[in-house]
């Protein structure tokens, strides 16, 4: 095993979990999160000597991750069908499962907001899921964002105000995160697409 | 825009780590996936093509016999292809060619083309000194031109049935004739200034082509006088004159029976009538050129083709100059020979000795150039060619002469008649090919091009020994598939098939009406008229003087009548710029009957102007006038002073209506002239004579024209069929689609009316 190999094993045992986490998010299963990032790091692979030159790996590993994922999205040629009455499989428990047993009403809400984002994201767009992800998960700032999906501020900004109101239409429990301002005008052509 | 204020960027942020919280366990560990992140199990990401080229790779080593052959032939094919085609690219040569300046030259010296010579296509040429053939002990004969302007050789793109060439007078323009399969000839007209070639059929009775004899090339190139026989024809056993227009590709049969053809100085073709019982011989007109006396035995050359066989005519037609021997034999002994000239001038020169001398042209001033063969040391063998110029007064001055070193089979075949009239003599240049000319390689690649289909043959019979059964159960297999497919969507690929074939038949007459008639040449108002004095008939499909729209496609005729022309009757005229048949008669505002109810497709007369723009129909009943340059007809309602319904009518230029000075003669017909007359010349001017008609009864035929293969599809009705087709398949495919929706609909409609289920969440 060669020193790059070395350092390229090192920053998937520290990293993997939270590259698994933010994928989780983008894709809402477990089996396409999974690949999601296997296919990221397929490709950070291939560059990794010149990535660890750079000190920084893990904006470029970010952005193979978001990109596989709009990519991955396009060439399905269709948007992933949510069947309804059925919940997204992974969030119906936490991953202890012991969440609701604390305090089952507070457990309850909190089980509830989740999957009711879980779905939510589940009908957004990929890229607006990514904005989301991006912006209120791993904590970036507008320009960060813009500069992991190689897009605009502007297009960022605005990504990130339509995903907002259109999880305030798909759902309406979650107003209580992001109450609609006095500029936002649902589209109705957006709630039934 | 609305921001996310902070407090609620928060919660949501809350929000979505309690959800990441949950995402479950991975399937494999990090290190098994830093493992296969690193070395992806497939490799590295590879190119689509690099199966393939395994695969290919693979077979190869696996059968190296089969393989290692097919590979050699395709990359020999490949460079060999490349390497003769690469003269056509004329990286060294100027393309267009020069344009000529002068007079040019004849060159002093002449050499048998080597081999690497390029030919015209490869690179053209401003214009041709002369005509050479040589004998090439591989290829037969090897014909070439050498230039007159810097004395370059060019190569012919000549067959091994190929004969009678001869040369325009300005030197830019050469023909010859090629044998067609069904007996006749076709005359081959290549352009030296461009490298491009035409052939031209001339059909004869029952689609049998023409056997031609002889042929001239006009001074300027655009024209072709053959004299030929058709066997099936009329007048069996005499041959007739036929003028190809190159413009429209149009032969026309001039008169009947003849023997030979010449062009004046001025552009005039001339006509030979032949000897006895026709007419007497010593009536042959003056300016005209008769055939070889082939009972003399004096054919030689490419065969005796063209006008060196024995007598020709001054350019102004006063003179006519028979070159003779001692000996009236063929046998290759050396004979003296003399030139007797009759006409204005009365003489016998003597021309020397030689094994054969035949003139190749006259020039001004009394000035013939003769080609003679040289006596060598063996009489049978080949000779060396000589070209000399004999003066009025019976000098010979020698012009030209074949090299030593190009003895063998070398000859002058036809020269220029312009240039040889500059007078102008250069030493010329020796043709020298080697490995360093693209042509030397091209050369050499054009002679083993034909061998490489044996070659392929050959590998496919070594493939199918070696692995016959794997390589026929390919396409097998393949078929196999196609049909499955097919199969399983016959429905959807007879519908396409079905549906394209109705596209293509509704839009297949209005474009081969319009290809067709863009194929033609159009006319132009400083062309020349053609007007033929016999039509010979053939089955043509005549294209309108009008189009649709009323607007003419023709704006004057040299001819017309009324016949019946491709079964149908009707008036008919040729084109005066293209001398194609053109139908005439439904031009629009002109009625079907005039008031007595007699059809005006069949006229008691038609006439035509003089300018040909206006034509002139009438019938016991009325007057009418047609415009063919406006593309308007009307009737006339009063006739000149003093005019009855018997008074022979005329039409002027501007479509007025005259008292017809010089009625045509009933008795004739019309202004074509008797078949025998003694001196018979084709009008390639203006109209001189006078306008003329005549009618269906007199007209013996009609030019043919070409129609190509496609032009049944410019039937009207394949439009209909066409929208018959399309139709049915668009119904076939709009039904199934339309039943489809509909139950998509009412299932729809039926999942609403049911509701929403209780147990569903709100947001779904």
């Amino acid at each position: 095993m060669d020193g790059d190999e070395a350092s390229f094993r090192a920053f998937v045992v520290a990293r993997r979990c939270a590259l698994l986490r933010t994928a989780w998010l983008l894709t809402g299963s477990r089996e396409d999160a999974e690949d999601l990032v296997q296919t990221a790091l397929a490709a950070t692979a291939r560059h990794w000597p010149r990535l660890a030159r750079s000190g920084d790996p893990e904006p470029y590993v970010r952005r193979a991750l978001v990109n596989e994922h709009v990519s991955a999205w396009r060439r399905r040629g269709s948007r992933p069908v949510v069947a309804s009455g059925v919940p997204v499989p992974d969030a119906v428990a936490g991953p202890d499962g012991v969440a609701a047993q604390r305090d089952p009403a507070a457990a309850s809400s909190a089980v509830d907001d989740r999957l009711v984002l879980a779905a939510a994201l589940a009908r957004l767009t990929p890229r607006q899921r990514a904005v989301l992800v991006l912006r209120f998960y791993e904590d970036l700032s507008e320009s960060q964002a813009a500069a992991v999906l190689g897009v605009g501020l502007g297009t960022v900004k605005s990504q990130t105000r339509h995903a907002l109101q259109r999880l305030r239409e798909l759902a309406p429990e979650l107003a209580a995160y992001a109450p609609p301002g006095p500029g936002d005008v649902p589209r109705s052509a957006e709630v039934h697409r | 825009m609305r921001p996310v204020e902070p407090l609620q960027e928060n919660a949501v942020r809350e929000l979505f780590e309690a959800l990441a919280a949950t995402a479950p366990p991975p399937s494999r560990t990090d290190l098994e996936a830093a493992r296969l992140a690193w070395q992806p199990p497939s490799g590295r990401a590879a190119p689509r093509w690099m199966p393939l080229l395994r695969r290919g790779f693979a077979a190869l080593r696996r059968r190296p016999w089969v393989a290692v052959p097919a590979l050699v032939a395709l990359a020999a094919v490949l460079l060999l292809t490349v390497v003769a085609g690469l003269p056509s690219f004329r990286l060294a040569d100027p393309s267009p060619a020069t344009t000529p300046s002068g007079p040019g030259a004849l060159p002093a010296t002449l050499w048998a083309p080597p081999p690497g010579t390029p030919s015209v296509g490869d690179a053209p040429i401003s214009r041709a000194a002369y005509v050479l053939s040589a004998l090439d002990g591989a290829a037969g004969w090897r014909v070439a031109v050498v230039g007159a302007d810097r004395g370059e050789y060019r190569l012919l793109p000549y067959g091994e049935a190929d004969d009678g060439f001869s040369l325009s007078a300005d030197g830019r323009t050469a023909a010859w004739l090629r044998a067609n399969g069904d007996g006749g000839h076709l005359v081959v007209v290549l352009d030296l200034t461009t490298g491009r070639t035409r052939e031209v059929r001339v059909p004869g009775q029952f689609g049998r082509g023409v056997t031609v004899d002889h042929l001239a090339v006009s001074p300027t190139g655009d024209r072709v006088l053959l004299v030929g026989g058709d066997p099936f024809g009329g007048g069996l056993g005499f041959a007739s004159a036929y003028l190809v227009d190159l413009r429209s590709g149009t032969p026309t049969r001039l008169t009947l029976p003849l023997e030979g053809v010449a062009w004046t100085s001025d552009g005039r073709p001339v006509l030979a009538v032949p000897p006895e019982p026709l007419v007497d011989r010593s009536v042959v007109p003056a300016g005209a050129l008769v055939a070889p006396d082939r009972a003399a035995g004096r054919e030689g050359g490419l065969g005796g083709i063209g006008p060196g066989e024995g007598l020709v005519v001054s350019q102004d037609g006063r003179t006519r100059y028979e070159v003779r021997s001692a000996v009236q034999d063929s046998s290759g002994t050396v004979e003296d020979w003399t030139v007797q000239l009759t006409g204005d001038r009365s003489a016998n020169l003597p021309l020397g000795s030689g094994v054969q001398l035949s003139p190749l042209a006259a020039l001004p001033g009394d000035r013939l150039v003769l080609r003679l063969w040289e006596a060598g040391e063996i009489p049978a063998a080949p000779q060396a060619v000589r070209v000399r110029l004999v003066g009025a007064d019976g000098t010979l001055t020698e012009v030209s002469r074949t090299a030593d070193g190009a003895k063998a089979g070398v000859d002058v075949v036809a020269v220029a008649r312009d240039v040889a009239a500059g007078g102008v003599v250069t030493p010329g240049v020796r043709p020298e090919y080697g490995p360093r000319d693209v042509t030397w390689w091209a050369w050499y690649a054009r002679q083993v091009l034909p061998v490489v289909p044996w070659v392929l043959v050959g590998v496919l019979l070594l493939v199918l020994i070696v692995d016959g059964r794997r390589v026929l159960a390919l396409p097998v297999r393949t078929a196999r598939r196609a049909g499955r497919l097919v199969r399983g969507h016959r429905r959807s690929v007879l519908a396409t098939l079905l549906g394209l074939a109705g596209i293509a038949l509704s839009l297949a007459p209005g474009r081969v009406d319009a290809a067709w008639l863009g194929s033609a040449p159009s006319p132009s108002a400083d062309a020349r008229a053609v007007r033929p004095e016999y039509l010979w008939d053939q089955t043509i499909v005549p294209s309108r003087a009008f189009d649709t729209a009323g607007r003419p496609r023709t704006h004057a005729v040299t001819t017309l009548w009324a016949g019946t022309v491709a079964g149908r009757e009707g008036w008919y005229g040729t084109d005066a710029g293209t001398a194609r048949i053109v139908r005439l008669d439904d031009v629009p505002g002109l009625p079907d009957r005039d008031p007595d109810g007699a059809l005006l497709r069949n006229p008691a007369s038609l006439r035509i102007s003089e300018n040909g723009r206006a034509v002139l129909a009438r019938t016991r009943a009325a007057v009418y006038v047609i415009r063919l340059d406006r593309a308007t007809a009307g009737r006339v309602d009063v006739l000149p002073d003093g005019a009855t319904r018997d008074t022979p009518l005329a039409v002027g230029d501007d479509g007025t209506v005259l008292t017809d000075p010089d009625p045509v003669d009933s008795r004739r017909g019309s202004s074509v002239r008797a078949m025998h007359d003694t001196r018979v010349e084709l009008d390639a001017g203006s109209v001189r004579d006078g306008p003329y008609a005549s009618w269906g009864a007199q007209v013996q035929a009609v030019p043919p024209v070409e129609l190509p293969w496609w032009g049944f599809l410019g039937w009207p009705g394949w439009r209909v069929v066409g929208g018959v087709l399309l139709a049915a398949t668009s119904t076939g495919w709009l039904v199934p689609f339309a039943r489809r929706r509909a139950q998509a609909i009412s299932s729809a409609a039926v999942r609403n009316s049911s509701g929403p289920s209780s147990t569903e969440p709100p947001w779904s």
